[in-house]
């Protein structure tokens, strides 16, 4: 087990680096006094500007850092085929599940606890007259062990359950556990006057936190009893032909196909999505007292455009990995481009084209254009980041490039920039993203090789 | 009507650490093209830069009369590719992966399409995430053949799969050329496959064309010849060209001799003696000319 835990460390240690400087900025950014108290709207350099946002948005951040540096690594090593290896290896199925669980629950939880408190106490060591947040860092503390629990429960149960019997109550647990992570978010901006419903969600978390560890050992690929599938036959010479094989009764393959098909398949589920992330947090904030109108639940949907972009681009990720067979298919490059940019903007426009009718219906104008502002101004990270995922597949670079991106838009949007250079600002960048995925799909031999990963075969660091 | 279907004339493609090229090949109209080479040698660069999954730095590419990038979409609507590293798991279902494809195919062959699912124990509710690797790369064959192509490529087509699969897909294969009409350049290390459908064959080597030709003339022109020399290890004078020396212990000499070289002269010059000529299969000629020589054991 310990070298289980331990080649996953030596494997992933640079994610755990970067991790851990995060996790020292978020733990200054808790030990200030003006902690969540809103965003920044003065002229301050970019660095205290963002500082302010990380601050505010502290407990989501500390999310995605468990999202993203912890079970996530592992599920990566798995589509690089780790299974095949460590299947082989003198360890029971509940050994390995245990030690996975622990090198990416337990090990970087304490890990990111720890920086997360260097980072608190060194606040405190430079400004000796403020109070240390004990408080505070132990709620976050909690939070980013759950949200390392949970986040292991949600990449496993999806994908390592698909075929076994209690597939859909696998499912339906890692629905649970997504929902709590997005209503723990939202219910952390007033712990202190909600405790009933904070030890409620804090305990789900728990729940799945244990039972992560528990069933760990079912959680490995391959080790759980899969039902009885109807895939597992054999045709010989005398058994019947299936109907549906006979000739003229293709019924299954029927409908639409071709780009329409493609459209439909992401477009729907990207849909979805967004509409889910728009309704959710409002739905949380309402719930919690927070939402007082119509007008503010709006502009917090507007607020959140940048959620709804990474989901696009995530629906999108599945079509943009099959870009080899995509180009063998009567399509010009041109085409391609521009079809690709359009399936990741469909969904931000969509939904963008929705919540601005009902700001149009329910509120005022100013409202109403801000709402458009945010929907319009997220197409421009959104097109740039198609473009880079066709350039260099979608591997590490593109998502350290969406990451800076995203730092980069949210401290562009606050500045609220008038509709008109929003506008401007959009039209170059989208016809930069056609310009440079027409290019990388003609030249770029990069975009066709990528292995069934996320991370590529990006050998310098995660690869080795 | 151009009797070739691809032609490609210097053909060059470099990257930091491989280039491929220059390289003519040649396929003719209706044949079945075999291309071999050892692991990285360049046959799916090659293969490839048809398709325009990327740019060639030099060279000329034309496939069924068309230029490969000034009319990729017509040549892409008469050409087919398969290869098992093609994804097509967004689709999740086997039957959503042909309606897929098949909307970008006017000319595809339903009832041909049912045959081969048929054939290939493939069902349109199969989830295509538990697929095996063998069935991925017969639906990916299944995609190519349905749409009833005029050139199909595939690019190591038989990987992972059993004797009885490989007999089907290489039947199917003799089925889409039956009239001529139709090409297929093939990719594959199954050599004695290759031997027997292939009917030219293109042998890639670090990056370089060695051999290309008619299968049976090329398996014809070569011969191991064993011989021994009279005076110890040593050869007189530098080897010619046709003949490549295999192995040698002490005066027995193996090499591979090109009949159609001066080699077979030369070697009557030097005395070597109690000469013997073995016909070699393609998979012997291939391990010959890839190899490289073996020292004094």
């Amino acid at each position: 087990m310990k070298n289980v835990i331990l080649d996953h460390c030596r494997r992933w240690w640079w994610v755990f680096l970067l991790g851990g400087a995060y996790a020292v900025i978020l733990g200054w950014s808790l030990a200030t006094p003006d902690f969540a108290t809103g965003y920044w709207q003065g002229k301050h350099s970019f660095l205290e500007q963002f500082f302010k946002i990380q601050s505010s948005m502290l407990l989501m951040q500390s999310s995605s850092l468990a999202v993203f540096t912890g079970a996530m690594l592992l599920l990566y090593d798995l589509q690089r085929g780790l299974v095949r290896v460590v299947a082989v290896l003198p360890l029971t199925g509940r050994q390995l599940g245990r030690s996975w669980w622990l090198a990416t629950v337990a090990a970087p939880a304490a890990w990111q606890i720890a920086w997360l408190s260097i980072g608190a106490g060194a606040f405190y060591l430079f400004h000796p007259g403020t109070t240390f947040p004990t408080v505070r860092l132990l709620l976050a503390d909690l939070l980013i062990f759950l949200w390392f629990g949970t986040a292991f429960v949600i990449y496993f149960v999806n994908q390592a359950t698909q075929e076994i019997r209690w597939g859909k109550l696998c499912n339906f647990l890692a629905t649970v556990a997504i929902i709590w992570m997005m209503f723990g978010f939202a219910l952390s901006l007033n712990a202190q006057k909600s405790p009933v419903k904070w030890a409620l969600f804090l305990g789900l978390g728990l729940l799945m936190t244990f039972f992560g560890w528990w069933r760990a050992g079912q959680f490995i690929p391959g080790q759980t009893k899969t039902a009885n599938r109807p895939r597992a036959r054999a045709h010989t010479l005398l058994s019947p032909l299936p109907l549906k094989s006979l000739p003229g009764t293709h019924s299954e393959v029927g409908g639409n196909g071709g780009l329409a098909l493609l459209f439909s398949v992401t477009f729907y589920r990207a849909f979805l999505f967004c509409l889910y992330a728009a309704v959710a947090l409002p739905l949380a904030l309402a719930w919690q007292g927070q939402l007082d109108s119509w007008s503010a639940a709006i502009k917090l949907v507007a607020g959140l455009v940048a959620a709804y972009w990474v989901l696009s681009f995530f629906t999108l990720t599945p079509a943009l990995r099959q870009l080899r067979y995509l180009r063998t298919l009567p399509l010009s490059a041109s085409h391609l481009a521009l079809m690709l940019i359009f399936l990741a903007l469909l969904p931000v426009l969509a939904l963008g084209a929705l919540t601005t009718g009902i700001a149009w219906l329910s509120s005022d104008a100013p409202v109403t254009l801000l709402v458009l502002n945010h929907f319009l101004f997220v197409l421009a990270p959104a097109s740039l980041c198609v473009a880079v995922a066709i350039w260099r597949g979608t591997g590490i670079q593109t998502y350290v490039m969406l990451l800076l991106m995203l730092i980069g838009f949210q401290s562009a949007s606050y500045r609220n920039l008038p509709l008109y250079l929003v506008g401007a600002i959009v039209a170059v960048c989208v016809l930069l993203a056609f310009l440079v995925a027409r290019l990388a799909l003609r030249r770029s031999s990069h975009a066709y090789r990528p292995p069934i990963t996320p991370f590529g075969n990006f050998t310098w660091l995660g690869g080795k | 009507m151009n009797p070739n279907a691809i032609e490609i004339r210097g053909l060059v493609k470099r990257y930091s650490a491989f280039t491929l090229g220059p390289v003519d090949l040649t396929v003719p109209r209706g044949a079945i093209y075999g291309l071999i080479g050892p692991n990285g040698a360049g046959k799916t660069t090659a293969i490839d830069m048809i398709f325009g999954l990327g740019r060639n730095d030099a060279g000329t590419i034309r496939v069924l009369g068309f230029d490969h990038r000034a009319d990729e979409v017509a040549l892409k609507r008469q050409a087919a590719y398969v290869n098992p590293d093609l994804n097509l798991q967004i689709w999740s279902r086997v039957g959503k992966a042909i309606r897929f494809v098949r909307g970008f195919f006017p000319g595809w062959d339903d009832a041909y399409c049912t045959e081969l699912m048929h054939a290939f124990h493939l069902e349109a509710q199969d989830r295509i995430a538990t697929l095996s690797f063998g069935a991925k790369t017969k639906l990916s064959l299944l995609l190519a053949l349905s749409r009833r192509p005029d050139l199909l490529i595939l690019d190591e087509p038989t990987t992972g799969l059993d004797a009885v699969s490989k007999q089907q897909v290489f039947s199917e294969l003799l089925k889409a050329v039956a009239n001529g009409e139709r090409t297929v350049l093939i990719s594959s290390h199954s050599l004695t496959d290759i031997e027997r459908f292939a009917d030219h064959i293109g042998l890639i080597k670090n990056g370089s064309m060695l051999l290309e030709g008619r299968t049976d003339e090329i398996v014809d022109r070569f011969r191991v010849a064993e011989f021994f020399t009279r005076n110890g290890a040593a050869l007189p004078g530098p080897v010619p060209a046709g003949l490549t020396i295999l192995k040698w212990d002490e005066n027995r000499w193996q090499a591979l001799l090109d009949q159609h070289s001066d080699a077979p002269a030369w070697l009557e010059t030097q005395d070597a003696q109690n000469l013997t000529l073995t016909r070699l299969t393609l998979e012997d000629l291939f391990v010959a000319l890839v190899k490289e020589k073996e020292p004094a054991a």
